[in-house]
């Protein structure tokens, strides 16, 4: 048996809709930050529409992981080498929304500084916590992914 | 009242006309410039970036990382 295409498609949606949580709560319910406010702050009517511009994109990159997410699982689905597990489905995503939110972090707030959790703080206790969600999401994701990794 | 009906009306088209980013007013200018830049190609792939590096990782689950040795298969018979 081959678990790759279900692994492949549970990370795919966990990435897309973990950007979705970040795009909905962070950006959009607690305006805690947007896409640039590291490097353009919301001072003006026009910086915040910037800012809504890019987070724009942003969010139609995390439709797209998403879309390809769903296809990716459709296929799988009607291959009879790929075990149907709903545990594994489970776990992959969380390792997705894991791998998301340490990538995204790691990039976007500790390297290139171009926003931050909160966005007031600048860099603070909260990127990291951000980045340690990360890690502890991928492991939780793997504890409930490797069972079908062993059986094959 | 008819007044303070225009005056409504007037000014909500005002503010939508204001907050349209690709309205040609003074904003919808500013937000145009301001993102169409020097700095649309960096910011471009520093958004992109992060998206290019996980959909790397989802190409070595889905594929396998390369010279690596291919997963175990069990429960086929031959």
């Amino acid at each position: 048996m081959n678990p790759r295409p279900l692994i492949a498609a549970g990370t795919l949606l966990g990435i897309g809709m973990g950007g979705f949580l970040d795009g909905i709560v962070f950006h959009q319910i607690l305006q805690l930050h947007n896409m640039l406010t590291g490097i353009r702050p919301k001072v003006t009517l026009a910086d915040a529409e910037i800012n809504m511009f890019w987070d724009g994109l942003f969010h139609a990159l995390t439709w797209l992981m998403t879309a390809f997410g769903i296809m990716t699982l459709f296929k799988a689905g009607g291959r009879s080498d790929v075990p149907w597990s709903g545990k594994a489905l489970f776990g992959s995503m969380l390792m997705g929304w894991g791998g998301f939110n340490f990538v995204e972090g790691l990039i976007d707030h500790n390297i290139l500084g171009i926003h931050h959790v909160v966005e007031s703080a600048g860099l603070s206790i909260f990127d990291h916590l951000f980045l340690a969600s990360g890690v502890l999401l991928v492991l939780a994701g793997w504890t409930q992914t490797r069972g079908i990794l062993r059986r094959g | 009242m008819a007044a303070q009906r225009i005056l409504f009306f007037c000014s909500v088209v005002a503010v939508r006309l204001q907050a349209c980013t690709v309205c040609h007013t003074d904003t919808g200018r500013q937000v145009r410039a301001g993102i169409f830049s020097s700095d649309f190609p960096l910011i471009l792939s520093a958004m992109l970036l992060p998206f290019v590096i996980l959909l790397a990782i989802i190409a070595v689950i889905y594929f396998g990382a390369p010279l690596s040795k291919p997963l175990r298969r069990v429960g086929r018979t031959v």
